[in-house]
């Protein structure tokens, strides 16, 4: 399966996880995220769900000026993104468990 | 640095067409976007040497993703998309748009109309009166400095709807204006109807009062005569109208006493002149030849043929 399909529906976690461990701005996300590994995240991918989880109160923003070119809309965590984040990471633990388990069975079928 | 200087317009063209491709996002939420991604478009481009549309793709392609990644799929907002549309479409009609211009050559009109509304409704909601001689004008201590501050006011609302033209933000502010003060013309315009006539003309009443049965110059004729030219009187003659319509004298309230003819069938017929009255208690017209006091002229004029009386017997 295409990387980029796997990785659509576990976006708002990534993103989340990102900017609680540190507030970050557009662009400064997509970085953390393509330097945590997930090389092939959209550009638009990330300002989008950005936008959305702001608009969804999972995020907080404010700007601060810049020395380098205009200023930046820095992106924190609320309480209630934490909830969220707390979510996914469970269901993430008990999907990818599942998953690994049926994938291991499946090698094992056809071995 | 030549890259340095070409940097922002790359980014500023790929951005429009971004824009462009979010055209049905509302404003707000759109601005608020492209704010975002505008910040991260420069980051892009100082990092890869320029070229972001290497770098991103087509700037169709990437609102495409940035639409679905933020929630704001077209099957949202494709009501108001599809309004928008079809009022775009419509306001793009060349005759819609011939009308526009039109209406644009009269706003001059309305904005000196404007500016009497504002004067009279404001005259009217303090209850102020109104000039005797000129209905229309407001009296502020006098009729004059009425007829001054419409004037200031028509002015003004010149002067306003001419900046209002030049100054798109004034816009907004400006419609509201106009239909709130479009609310206002219904009383104002009762009002000058009302006042349409000044209080010291006179006014025509015409009564018309039809008069029921025979009238002569708009007097009711209670009778008539009539006389052979020899001068004799004749009864019971029945007067038609040209078109054949019967003079009925047939007096709303039935009395007894009018002698009244009756067809072999039993109708009754009005028209037969000159009317007779029975005696009270009787069936007889004590003197049916009375009439009024006239004397016949000698006439001199020769006879007209008399019709042969075709009536057959029965």
């Amino acid at each position: 399966m295409d990387r980029s399909q796997l990785l659509r529906g576990t976006l708002d976690a990534a993103a989340l996880a990102v900017v609680a461990e540190q507030d970050g701005y557009g662009y400064d996300v997509l970085r953390r995220l393509r330097a945590a590994g997930l090389t092939d995240v959209g550009d638009a991918s990330v300002y989008g769900t950005l936008r959305r989880l702001y608009r969804a109160g999972a995020l907080t923003s404010y700007v601060e000026p810049s020395d380098e070119g205009p200023h930046r809309r820095y992106y924190g965590i609320t309480a209630r993104g934490r909830a969220q984040l707390d979510e996914a990471r469970t269901a993430w633990a008990e999907f990818s468990q599942t998953l690994s388990n049926l994938l291991e069975t499946d090698v094992e079928v056809t071995a | 640095m030549t890259t340095a200087a070409h940097v922002p317009s790359e980014v500023e063209s790929y951005l429009a067409r971004v824009r462009a491709a979010l055209a049905d996002i509302p404003a707000d939420e759109r601005a608020e976007l492209l704010e975002e991604v505008e910040a991260s478009l420069h980051e892009t481009a100082s990092e890869t040497g320029g070229s972001v549309a290497a770098q991103l793709g087509p700037p169709e392609d990437f609102a495409a993703e940035l639409r679905s990644a933020a929630g704001l799929h077209p099957s949202t907002t494709s009501q108001t998309a599809g309004l928008r549309e079809s009022f775009d479409r419509f306001t793009s009609d060349p005759r819609v748009a011939a009308i526009g211009r039109f209406l644009r050559e009269l706003a001059p009109i309305w904005w000196a109309a404007r500016g009497y509304i504002v004067v009279a409704a404001l005259a009217l909601a303090a209850g102020a009166s109104w000039s005797t001689s000129h209905g229309a004008v407001p009296r502020i201590w006098n009729g004059k400095l009425g007829a001054v501050a419409i004037l200031a006011a028509v002015a003004g609302s010149i002067a306003l709807g001419l900046w209002s033209r030049r100054t798109p933000r004034a816009r907004l502010p400006v419609a509201i204006l106009n239909l709130v003060l479009l609310a206002t013309v219904i009383p104002v315009a009762a009002h000058l109807s009302h006042r349409a006539e000044p209080a010291s003309a006179t006014r025509f009443v015409i009564q018309t009062n039809i008069i029921p049965g025979l009238a002569y110059n708009g007097a009711p004729v209670d009778n008539i005569y009539p006389y052979t030219r020899d001068g004799r009187l004749l009864h019971d003659v029945l007067l038609y109208t040209g078109a054949g319509t019967p003079l009925n004298v047939s007096t709303t309230v039935y009395d007894p006493l009018r002698r009244i003819l009756v067809t072999k069938s039993g109708a009754r017929v009005y028209n037969a002149f000159p009317l007779r009255y029975y005696e009270p208690g009787t069936r007889v017209v004590l003197r049916p030849n009375a009439g009024p006091k006239v004397k016949v002229p000698r006439i001199a004029t020769p006879p007209l043929p008399a019709q042969k009386h075709r009536r057959k017997a029965r």
